[in-house]
């Protein structure tokens, strides 16, 4: 009998480990969605096909697919029509395609995070005309500074950052390697400052001298003699 | 009950007793009506009894035989089980935020809202775990939980149907249908300062 159970336990383990294996789990997790927006009405039977149809034509051109199975259960979630999805899909393998041709250019080998990063960036409020720019720029960054510099010029577009402005700080930013994934923040710098009544050339002209000083954002919160602390942490406690 | 010595008279009356059974006919229905009779005499095994006896087995002490192997295997499910649980149900309240992960708190004013949850890209999008609690009386919703570093998207979902962008959010993203998303950005030690 305890051999029995032992042997039943076992088993079910071991179908546990095996399972996440073998089996698509991205796909797997889009099925029950899929078939339940189809059962109450949603869906046809077409609109899921065509859904699945783009998700695999993502991967089969290279291009990271958890995003997409993420884009088609945000529309599932949001009970949009079959064709706003598919829509959706095409503008983001079109934006993944791009953003991840851009970060290749010179040879360059971009990690899926970096592709993810910079073709959401497009989404965000950045021009391909941007990132085509910066994947230009000389000496050549590393496709991880270019997916944050594309990150960072996007949310600083969508604060209505003065365009020339984000230009002088993201030359120097990827001139220097100093722009570390911190930098991405930038809009929030932009955000208080606006509020303390600084202007905005102002913050751009303190971020070029930290970033060729191989600060970070933090430091140029010092420098423009605003500060901030991590509310999690005592009052002078260092971050580790 | 009385219990007598046996004596040599009881003991001559007791042989007497039973040459007299022998001639006796118990008759053809004899073995029908004794069992009747037993029949009628035992205790039935009604609904409380079978509830005693229930109870008697789950209060007795007992001892569980398991091999090594298979208490390993057992202690393997009991783990495996927890660690789905934690995995599908991330929110949390009032319990120390795991390692990694920083607190956040989602909130939103609906006071006419019957049902909240936050769905985004940390869930995905999905209400399950995810509800966020009502105090009525002041028309909020709130959900208490612990994100990994970096840039979320998200929207509160109220009343099962209808995305709501949080207008307390510092950026917001064009979420492909028509709409937008609203963007967390999660800091990590090294950008806690802002």
């Amino acid at each position: 009998m305890a051999r029995r159970f032992s042997i039943l336990l076992i088993a079910f383990l071991v179908a546990a480990a095996w399972l996440p294996g073998p089996v698509d789990v991205l796909a797997s997790a889009l099925d029950a969605p899929l078939r339940q927006a189809q059962d109450d009405g949603r869906l046809t039977a077409g609109d899921a096909q065509a859904i699945e149809a783009s998700i695999d034509q993502a991967k089969a051109e290279g291009l990271p697919s958890a995003p997409f199975t993420a884009k088609a259960e945000e529309g599932l979630a949001k009970r949009v029509t079959g064709r706003a999805i598919i829509q959706a899909l095409e503008t983001m393998r079109s934006d993944y395609a791009f953003a991840r041709d851009a970060l290749s250019r010179g040879g360059r080998a971009p990690s899926p995070d970096d592709v993810i990063m910079a073709g959401d960036s497009l989404r965000l409020g950045l021009t391909r005309q941007e990132l085509d720019d910066m994947a230009a720029f000389e000496p050549p960054a590393s496709p991880a500074e270019l997916a944050t510099a594309a990150r960072t010029r996007a949310a600083l577009n969508a604060v209505v950052f003065p365009a020339r402005l984000s230009d002088d700080i993201l030359r120097r930013g990827l001139a220097s390697g100093a722009l570390s994934a911190q930098w991405a923040q930038l809009f929030r710098v932009v955000q208080r400052t606006r509020e303390a009544g600084i202007p905005d050339a102002a913050v751009a002209q303190a971020a070029t001298r930290i970033l060729a000083d191989g600060g970070g954002p933090a430091e140029l919160l010092q420098e423009l003699g605003l500060t901030g602390r991590d509310t999690r942490k005592a009052p002078g406690k260092p971050s580790k | 009950m009385n219990v007598q010595p046996r004596t040599d008279t009881s003991n001559d009356d007791l042989a007497s007793g039973l040459r007299r059974l022998g001639a006796m006919d118990p008759g053809e229905d004899f073995a029908a009506r004794v069992m009747g009779r037993i029949g009628a005499a035992a205790p039935q095994a009604g609904p409380k009894r079978r509830m005693a006896r229930v109870v008697e087995w789950l209060t007795e002490p007992r001892s569980i035989r398991v091999s090594p192997l298979g208490g390993i295997a057992a202690a393997a499910c009991l783990l495996l089980a927890l660690g789905l649980f934690f995995k599908n149900y991330g929110g949390f309240e009032n319990g120390a935020t795991p390692a990694g992960l920083s607190p956040v708190t989602f909130v939103l004013a609906a006071p006419s809202a019957r049902e909240v949850a936050v769905i985004g890209s940390f869930n995905g999008w999905k209400t399950a775990g995810w509800t966020m609690r009502n105090d009525p009386a002041t028309g909020l919703w709130t959900l208490t939980t612990a994100l990994p570093p970096g840039s979320h998207e998200y929207v509160f979902l109220v009343d099962g149907t209808t995305p709501v962008t949080d207008a307390a959010a510092a950026l917001s993203v064009d979420d492909g249908f028509g709409s937008r998303n609203s963007v967390l950005l999660v800091k990590n030690g090294d950008g806690a300062a802002l």
